[in-house]
């Protein structure tokens, strides 16, 4: 369904999911470590700026922290703490989502966006409720 | 129960083990009601370039230079909307591109309407890249209408097993079980299965960051 992209490599097969661009890659190491033009023949065609220049550079982690304080993956950490095992994993098997995944029409652009909404469940906060309520029923009596 | 919080999750996690096998990346970003100030669209996309940067291993020259140069003007300012839109849209262009945004309700409503523009733009940019997106009902129609007709909508609900499974996992886990005893713990697994809630709303609650549904009652 996708045009090809370039082929991306996994810098380790351990630690962190990191992968490396080739085209990034191979010009970052030559002797001019700044890329002087811009990605192959076949980014051009995904409609891409094609005078994006791109280089390695010691202030990269200083720069990554500029670009935003927030660091969501700790939070999706947490998230996936709580989370009961096997809950939601129908929602990968829905048409869906499938649709959304693997995209159809006008290269793959049909169903870019999949939005999932509905009321807030029947969460831990919510047995704290029921709980207070039994407990006040209680005191009634 | 699904919650969108744990669909987000299942998703980002679905998406992540893909990434060992496919050509692709994957950001996320979570709204959240009580950091809401912080969550700026500058902070959130910025976050989300911040991701797709740190997959590549290099950044546009053209952010190294907007760094360097920043310093000089009134003692440091951060990277415009429209510079980190442009560059999302450039490096999800390079490779196949998952984004994940959870609880869009939780997100002020006009930097929802940003956020999802500046999503917009990307999608636009970038044909290949997938954004998924939860949240309450009552904001469907801004999202449809600002993302126009590559959204598809679906509903979540919970499932009665999924209820079950759910309760008997938190019950599991709460941090003071004497204080349970069985006449409450029928009571909860009978009752609430079949009153799921359609008005209480728990992530905006404070007390839901509580491990202890008894330390509540005290």
């Amino acid at each position: 369904m996708s045009p090809a992209f370039p082929k991306l490599t996994r810098t380790s097969s351990t630690g962190p999911k990191v992968f490396r661009h080739p085209t990034l890659y191979t010009i970052l190491n030559s002797k001019n470590q700044t890329m002087s033009r811009a990605f192959t023949d076949n980014i051009n065609s995904f409609n891409v700026s094609n005078n994006i220049i791109f280089t390695a550079t010691d202030d990269e982690p200083k720069i990554l922290a500029w670009l935003s304080p927030l660091e969501p993956q700790v939070r999706h950490h947490d998230i996936c703490e709580q989370r009961v095992d096997s809950i939601g994993n129908w929602l990968l098997e829905t048409k869906e989502f499938k649709g959304w995944y693997n995209g159809s029409g006008n290269g793959g652009s049909n169903h870019a966006a999949l939005f999932c909404y509905g009321e807030p469940g029947v969460g831990k906060s919510y047995i704290w409720y029921k709980r207070l309520l039994a407990r006040n029923e209680r005191h009634d009596c | 129960m699904l919650t969108g919080r744990d669909g987000s999750s299942v998703v980002i996690d679905h998406l992540c083990d893909q990434v060992i096998e496919q050509d692709m990346a994957v950001a996320c970003f979570y709204y959240d009601f009580a950091s809401r100030e912080a969550q700026s669209p500058t902070n959130m996309l910025g976050s989300l370039l911040k991701q797709l940067l740190s997959g590549l291993g290099a950044i546009p020259v053209k952010i190294v230079q907007k760094f360097r140069g920043q310093k000089k003007a009134i003692g440091g300012r951060r990277l415009q909307l429209p510079d980190i839109v442009e560059m999302c849209a450039a490096v999800t262009s390079l490779q196949r591109t998952f984004i994940c945004v959870d609880a869009l309700d939780e997100c002020v409503p006009r930097h929802r309407l940003e956020v999802l523009g500046a999503l917009g733009q990307i999608l636009r940019g970038s044909p290949n890249t997938r954004i998924f997106m939860t949240g309450r009902s009552h904001i469907r129609g801004v999202v449809e209408r600002e993302l126009g007709e590559r959204t598809t909508s679906v509903s979540i609900s919970s499932r009665e097993d999924e209820i079950v499974t759910y309760l008997h996992a938190r019950l599991g886990k709460d941090t003071n079980p004497a204080a349970m005893d069985g006449f409450l713990e029928n009571d909860i697994m009978k009752s609430i299965p079949e009153e799921i809630p359609e008005t209480y709303v728990p992530a905006r609650d404070p007390r839901n960051r509580c491990d202890s549904y008894t330390d509540w009652c005290k």
